[in-house]
């Protein structure tokens, strides 16, 4: 489904990334872990082709994302830390004009009742602007239930949630695993990883330092030894 | 996606009146320093009105230009956009279509006050005129949306937007003036048509160059 292949990127001439390459099959969910600053966002937004890396290539269901066509990265559905929508317009517009330029064209019945799944039917009218971090969260992962997405690329989902936040969005990525989409998201939390990823990533050292199924043995040790 | 695109930008403007207010306001405010710092000979004014007006309009665009990317900067709502799979091309076609609106609404709404404050006679032609503004707002906006989104995700994008735009931006404005000194004193149209062609070149290169390569300008 993905390949990436020896991506390096710097910043001021600072590395990054150096020669980072794995490969994704469908219906996996990869945890990207690693120190702050080692560059987990910095390799979701290059595989959203939101960055540019000095060197490499990445492949998206054997299509080039990075030079080739912006019909090639239909299906990869970029998640970052920041709301990522349009403050002054309400939810549904937001997800009405983001379905659009993934290609979809949504009723405002189903966006509706979407919003409704998502506990957001109340503060449908207001921009979003005034929504909290959890209502906003809510509001990004809604967008999944429109899209029909087969990579999402999901940076620290749980971030400033509360305990409910967080359930509800293991929930959802629980639900999402269905053998055919596959996930990469950037979490810190050991104990929650292993409940969800069906693989880890570690960058450690602006490379991958450990890259393995949840269940090999001694994973929980590697990672903690990794990240101390 | 080009129609979804530019609807979006129409949609947020109408909503908020970010781009044209602020475009406005500031261009009232520059017309009445004009206004009350010129001697009020109506000759005088006539002859520096072209120039005034480039002023008044390359003043106030910078200042729309700099909110051209402004809701989108603030939830970083850019990152989502670019993430999705769409040209950037014609992420940059719409974004500078609707700055040529915006702009021509400000300029449209300034025009008669224009006239009016520093008490000058109207044109005897009045569509040369229309289309030399338009193709200047043309180049500006070609300009101004490249400058915009190189300028957005550094810091000081206000400060750094005016120091890009106004180099890039002197040899059209310097046409834009010729041009409408030509029209609007009544020259022979031999003798300003160059102006034209140079307002027309500049708009090609640049609008070329920014559909070619928004996609490099927009990437960290």
């Amino acid at each position: 489904m993905l390949s990436v292949t020896n991506i390096s990127k710097s910043f001021h001439y600072k590395p990054v990334l150096k020669n980072i390459g794995f490969s994704l099959s469908p219906g996996e969910t990869v945890a990207l872990i690693g120190k702050n600053g080692a560059g987990k966002s910095t390799l979701l937004r290059i595989m959203a082709k939101i960055s540019t890396p000095e060197e490499g290539q990445i492949k998206f269901n054997g299509k080039n994302i990075l030079n080739g066509d912006a019909s090639n990265r239909k299906g990869i559905y970029y998640c970052g830390h920041a709301p990522g929508m349009y403050p002054s317009l309400t939810a549904s517009e937001n997800l009405y004009y983001f379905s659009a330029l993934h290609g979809y064209k949504s009723d405002l019945n189903k966006i509706n009742s979407t919003l409704q799944n998502y506990d957001l039917s109340n503060s449908v009218n207001v921009p979003v602007k005034v929504y909290s971090q959890g209502m906003m969260q809510r509001l990004k992962l809604a967008l999944l239930e429109i899209i029909d997405w087969s990579l999402l690329l999901i940076d620290e989902p749980f971030n400033g949630l509360d305990f409910g936040g967080q359930q509800f969005v293991i929930k959802k990525m629980d639900a999402w695993q269905d053998g055919k989409r596959s996930i990469i998201f950037v979490d810190h939390d050991i104990e929650r990883i292993l409940k969800i990823a069906s693989r880890v990533i570690i960058l450690n050292q602006h490379s991958i330092a450990l890259d393995e199924q949840v269940d090999s043995p001694e994973l929980k040790s590697k990672m903690k030894k990794l990240l101390n | 996606m080009f129609t979804i695109l530019l609807k979006k930008e129409l949609f947020v403007e109408f909503r908020n009146k970010e781009v044209v207010l602020s475009m406005l306001a500031f261009g009232v405010a520059v017309l009445l320093i004009f206004s009350f710092s010129l001697s009020g000979d109506p000759k005088i004014n006539h002859e520096m009105a072209p120039g005034l007006f480039w002023t008044l309009v390359i003043l106030s665009s910078s200042l729309g230009l700099h909110r051209l990317f402004g809701q989108e900067k603030d939830f970083d709502a850019f990152a989502s956009l670019i993430a999705a799979p769409i040209d950037r091309g014609t992420l940059y076609l719409a974004k500078w279509v609707s700055g040529i609106m915006f702009l021509t609404v400000t300029e449209f709404l300034i025009i008669m006050p224009f006239f009016l404050f520093l008490g000058l006679s109207l044109p005897i032609t009045i569509l040369p005129g229309i289309g030399i503004v338009l193709l200047g707002n043309l180049g500006i906006v070609a300009v101004g949306v490249i400058v915009s989104g190189l300028a957005m995700r550094a810091k000081m994008s206000a400060v750094l937007l005016p120091v890009l735009l106004f180099p890039l931006i002197t040899p059209l404005l310097i046409a834009c003036v010729k041009a409408t000194i030509g029209w609007y004193h009544v020259l022979p149209f031999s003798q300003w048509q160059f102006w034209l062609l140079i307002m027309a070149t500049y708009v090609v290169i640049f609008s070329l160059a920014g559909y070619i390569f928004f996609d490099h300008i927009t990437e960290e």
